[in-house]
């Protein structure tokens, strides 16, 4: 009896702690502040996931995602799925880029459903590049938004959460990704929302 | 009472300690499970050792996640086993990018159109001692031209991207990784 009892116990511990192991696996690879990222504001980036020393974590984050990170000396990529307020980015809201954005030879910025798929839109337009953008008082401003906007418009659906990716091109930047001058990097702000 | 307190307490600290485990184990062997990884889905789609130019991003493109719209891409999956792979392709005036993917996913080696002599990029890809090979074989008075690029695993993906600066520019960035050799360097 107390054999059974012993063996039912160990088994009960195996269970338990498969289950706790593979759920922080999982909460930890879906958090923003997994171990290996760095994060400020809305932005959140993996310094070392393009790297060939790369940390098991930004590893198993970029694999379960199914995306290939920015290699170190490509560039550097920030992505979004909040505001700079915490709350996650949604169709119902429209928001803005804007501020400094920092030297790079070209730059893209790009709106995803959360499983990576890029969005649909009439517009056919599914992110804009350094080039597309016009300045505004000298200064790049881009909107995003479910319904058409004056200027720099990227086109996101209503009602859906959505993730946005700012890439920057051969930018001294990615040498010093963990150090980053945040005060030096774009603001995303939310503009407003539909109820 | 306290011996039931004692066995609670071996039992939580028993889950924790294989919750830890669990954890690691988890962490470390997703690159090589995790369907999603685009290295190992490229790797078993696609042939090794011949050109593929994949299709623009659209919404409907699901082999990888988060890819920028912005890139017009092709690939070299390779598999050194057999002897050296040649990739060889002319840059053009935009932003290009050539990442080596290790099957887990892991980026072993990242250059970009800055390393073109003469707007070619010529990379022979070799193992170690393939490379030992190669520079026994070389000759004394001329420089190698080819750039050598040594890996650890045998097979992999050259992940080759050229940026489109507005959609229209894509046409021209298709037609230059079109020309893109990959291949066995002496194939018998």
């Amino acid at each position: 009896m107390t054999r059974l009892s012993s063996l039912f116990s160990l088994l009960l511990m195996l269970v338990l702690g498969l289950f706790l192991g593979l759920f922080i696996t999982l909460q930890s690879l879906s958090s923003t502040s997994a171990p290996g990222s760095i994060g400020n504001g809305a932005w959140v980036l993996w310094p070392k996931a393009g790297a060939p020393d790369a940390d098991p974590y930004s590893l198993a984050i970029h694999a379960r995602r199914g995306d290939v990170p920015m290699a170190q000396g490509e560039g550097l990529a920030l992505f979004a799925i909040h505001d700079s307020e915490g709350k996650p980015l949604s169709g119902r809201c429209s928001y803005e880029i804007a501020g400094h954005f920092p030297s790079a030879r070209v730059w893209s910025v790009s709106a995803y459903h959360p499983d990576g798929r890029l969005i649909d839109n009439a517009a056919g337009r599914y992110g804009l590049t350094s080039s597309e953008v016009v300045l505004e008082n000298g200064q790049n401003r881009i909107r995003i938004s479910a319904s058409p906007m004056p200027g720099n418009w990227l086109p996101v659906t209503k009602d859906s959460a959505f993730v946005l990716i700012l890439r920057f091109y051969e930018t001294p930047l990615s040498a010093i990704a963990s150090v980053l001058d945040w005060s030096r990097m774009p603001k995303l702000t939310a503009m407003g929302c539909q109820p | 009472m306290n011996r039931f307190l004692l066995k609670g307490l071996q039992f939580g600290l028993g889950v924790l300690i294989l919750a830890g485990i669990a954890h690691l184990l988890s962490i470390l062997l997703m690159p090589k499970v995790a369907r999603h990884n685009p290295a190992l889905q490229l790797l078993t789609t696609y042939d090794a050792n011949a050109p593929v130019l994949l299709p623009d991003r659209t919404p409907v493109q699901t082999d990888m996640a988060f890819a920028d719209p912005a890139m017009t891409a092709a690939i070299c999956p390779f598999d050194v086993s057999e002897g050296p792979v040649r990739l060889r392709l002319r840059s053009g005036e935009h932003f290009m990018s050539l990442v080596f993917l290790n099957p887990d996913g892991r980026i072993s080696y990242a250059l970009t159109d800055k390393a073109a002599i003469r707007r070619l990029i010529d990379i022979r890809i070799v193992t170690e001692t393939q490379l030992r090979q190669l520079e026994a074989q070389d000759p004394d008075d001329e420089p190698v031209q080819e750039l050598r690029i040594r890996v650890k695993e045998q097979r992999g993906v050259v992940l080759v991207r050229v940026f489109n600066p507005v959609p229209s520019a894509a046409a021209g960035n298709r037609a230059l990784l079109q020309r893109m050799v990959c291949g066995m360097d002496n194939p018998s």
